[in-house]
């Protein structure tokens, strides 16, 4: 019985019902999807380039330190008058018009 | 830069024979045709190792089957009466024909693709374990089980020899 069933499965599988053919094509489609691959990979490669590089870059002046004809850092105090500059725990800090709590959660301003 | 022209020509020479077999894992035409061009764009991206095999082809019905079991869905059903209208034979034959296509929708990827691969391709238990990525031993529960859904579908009786 169960032999029978094999029989039949290999006769339905091997039928003509199952051969059809390709309305686009396909092989242009997959090489066309290839490249667009390629093309990507290659895109991203290029950015991780130019992070390691800036990375790089920035490990080599905190290795060297500051160059002699770089103007000096100002740092002397804030004027005590205002206490501006000073960031103390808990004070929020603003970026680019976007206030960070300290909790971590930020709002718009 | 451009794809290896050898590809394309084992792609060409290939096409009708994997998009057969995608329509058999697929049992959908659309479904087969997106099915081989995946599975032919992932080959051709690992053509220079693919090509030194003997049989480039099996890489790819591997892929294939892989693919079909992870994510193809079977919710494309196709109208059975008008695929089967073209097929020649007596009426019996493409009744048959009919009966067991309708089974195989039945079955889910997995079985349906262990089916395929051990009867139309006639790979071994092993082949077909390698494929799927699987053990010999799910290869055989799956079989079997499918075997046994089928017989269910069609109104088989159980064979003599049993299992569950």
């Amino acid at each position: 019985m169960r032999e029978d069933l094999e029989n039949r499965l290999r006769d339905s599988l091997d039928g003509d019902a199952w051969q059809i053919t390709p309305s686009r094509d396909l092989i242009a489609q997959a090489s066309a999807q290839v490249r667009r691959t390629r093309r990507r990979r290659a895109g991203l490669g290029s950015v991780a380039a130019v992070a390691a590089a800036l990375v790089a870059g920035v490990a080599i002046v905190k290795s060297t330190g500051p160059t002699p004809d770089a103007p000096t850092p100002n740092t002397s105090a804030p004027s005590p008058a205002t206490n501006e500059g000073i960031v103390r725990p808990g004070d929020p800090v603003r970026v680019q018009g976007t206030e960070y709590a300290p909790s971590g959660r930020s709002h718009e301003l | 830069m451009g794809v290896d022209s050898s590809f394309e020509a084992f792609a060409q020479a290939r096409l009708g024979q994997l998009l057969g077999f995608g329509y058999r894992l697929t049992g959908n035409r659309e479904a087969a045709e997106d099915l081989v061009q995946e599975a032919l764009a992932r080959t051709a991206q690992r053509w220079r190792s693919v090509r030194r095999s003997d049989r480039p082809e099996v890489y790819v019905q591997t892929v294939m089957a892989r693919l079909h079991i992870d994510r193809w869905r079977r919710d494309r059903r196709e109208d059975l009466r008008a695929v089967l209208a073209d097929v020649q034979g007596p009426e019996t034959d493409r009744e048959a024909v009919m009966d067991m296509r309708q089974a195989l929708d039945q079955l889910a990827p997995r079985q349906r693709t262990v089916i395929i691969l051990r009867y139309y391709l006639d790979w071994t238990e092993a082949q077909a374990a390698e494929a799927m990525g699987c053990s010999v031993g799910t290869v055989k529960s799956q079989t079997s089980d499918a075997l046994h859904r089928l017989r269910r579908l069609l109104g088989d009786a159980e064979p003599q020899e049993g299992r569950r």
